[in-house]
């Protein structure tokens, strides 16, 4: 009865929200050049540009690999139906998508960067992880 | 017959908690997101804190009747000194008699504020001719509307030609220039202070360039500007050289500091029209997440006595 009440609202979205997060994490991994010459000072040589461009590379790509895993758990329908895990998902991944844009617009500092990851990335994986593992003991 | 909805108002559904479960947690995060968004948003698109704000006023200025006028000729390290100051004219000057001066201030709109000055030197210099001048009017200003100010100020023309001249005329405005803001509040009378000495002491000699320099080290000046200058190219020896100046007073913007009110006030209009919208929404969501019992909680139904 539950899973009927708010498969109206909560399921989508989650999942549209995630697809938002998912394709604005993708875009900036293909035009991360004005965010990586941001955080370089005004003359700065071209190691020092390669090891910040790296930095955000490496980052860019676990959020997208947490993504997928987030991913993986939603369609599977084992994290689908838990509404905490659903509105914590919707909570990170909605801010994660606005503050990623302003990101990109507003060109900010890559060190900003982390923060976003820690909060809008890994927090909704864990819990995701937590409510699986969860799922899997209760059914034993 | 037919009826219409004449009044209608609320039943409340009422959602109870302990105080440590995931609904207070909830409802403590939501808060949190509701008072500091606004403020985040607001502030990062700048302008939340006004720093300097502008005013418009016409300055109070009288013409001291102080001034000081060189003429400069052929004989460049001699020119002629006409002057207020007493210790400044040129006695050794043989050639030249000082200017007569005719001067009047105009007050053309009617309202207590003097508009423009009209001043006008005539000097007779019979066999050299003159081929530049340099002008130093003392004006006495005051600023009413916000801060008091009152100083002393002046007002510096200076005008050099190839050819020799029998003529200068200028208009020109007195503009106000600010270094930093004014106050908006108290008086202010730094610069109510002498600029050029009244009397020549020992270490106290005239030095244009030296009274310049600290002129234009003040945080709040005059400067004559929007110049129309006009010099007539003719010989001293066929009369008198007429240098004729109309200075106006215009009205002028002034920046100042704003006080606490008024930045409190601008701060937190800014703030209200966002948190009136976070509001909204976080309403909708709060009652979302408790109409749909996402979150744990005990509902009380106002037609029930019990749960």
């Amino acid at each position: 009865m539950r899973m009927v009440l708010f498969s109206h609202g909560l399921v989508p979205t989650r999942f549209l929200i995630i697809l938002s997060h998912l394709s604005i994490a993708v875009l900036i991994l293909w035009s991360r050049d004005q965010n990586v010459k941001s955080c370089l000072s005004l003359d700065y040589t071209d190691e020092e540009y390669l090891l910040q461009d790296k930095e955000l590379v490496i980052g860019l790509s676990i959020a997208l690999g947490l993504l997928g895993f987030e991913l993986l758990g939603f369609l599977s329908g084992v994290t689908m139906f838990v509404p905490l895990t659903a509105m914590i998902s919707i909570a990170c991944h909605g801010s994660a998508s606005i503050l990623l844009t302003y990101f990109v617009l507003d060109e900010w500092d890559c060190h900003l960067y982390w923060w976003l990851f820690t909060f809008c990335s890994v927090l909704p994986a864990v819990t995701e992880a937590v409510t699986i593992l969860r799922s899997l003991f209760l059914k034993n | 017959m037919a009826v219409y909805e004449v009044f209608s108002y609320c039943a409340k559904y009422r959602h109870k908690t302990t105080i440590c479960s995931s609904a207070s947690v909830f409802i403590v995060v939501i808060s949190l997101l509701i008072i500091l968004g606004p403020f985040l948003l607001v502030y990062r698109s700048n302008g939340f804190w006004l720093r300097t704000s502008a005013y418009r006023e016409q300055p109070e200025v009288h013409f001291k009747y102080q001034y000081v006028l060189i003429i400069e000729t052929e004989q460049f390290n001699n020119p002629l000194i006409c002057s207020t100051f007493s210790y400044l004219r040129s006695t050794d000057h043989n050639e030249g008699h000082c200017a007569i001066v005719k001067s009047r201030e105009i007050d053309n709109d009617e309202d207590g504020k003097y508009d423009e000055l009209s001043i006008e030197f005539s000097v007779v210099l019979e066999s050299t001719a003159i081929y530049g001048i340099k002008l130093l009017l003392v004006f006495d200003y005051k600023l009413h509307a916000m801060s008091s100010l009152q100083m002393e100020s002046l007002g510096y023309l200076q005008h050099s030609a190839g050819l020799p001249g029998a003529r200068f005329d200028a208009t020109a405005d007195l503009h106000l220039v600010q270094r930093k803001p004014l106050n908006s509040y108290g008086r202010d009378l730094k610069y109510n202070t002498s600029i050029i000495a009244n009397e020549n002491t020992l270490y106290q000699r005239f030095d244009l360039s030296t009274i310049l320099k600290e002129y234009g080290r003040r945080r709040v000046s005059t400067i004559l500007s929007n110049i129309y200058s006009l010099w007539t190219a003719g010989l001293s020896s066929d009369g008198p050289f007429i240098l004729t100046v109309v200075i106006h007073y215009p009205e002028q913007n002034f920046i100042y500091r704003p006080r606490f009110w008024q930045v409190v006030k601008w701060a937190w209009m800014q703030y209200i029209s966002v948190l009136l919208v976070f509001l909204y929404v976080f309403k909708s969501v709060k009652t979302y997440v408790f109409r749909n019992r996402l979150i744990p909680s005990i509902k009380y139904v106002p037609w029930k006595k019990s749960l």
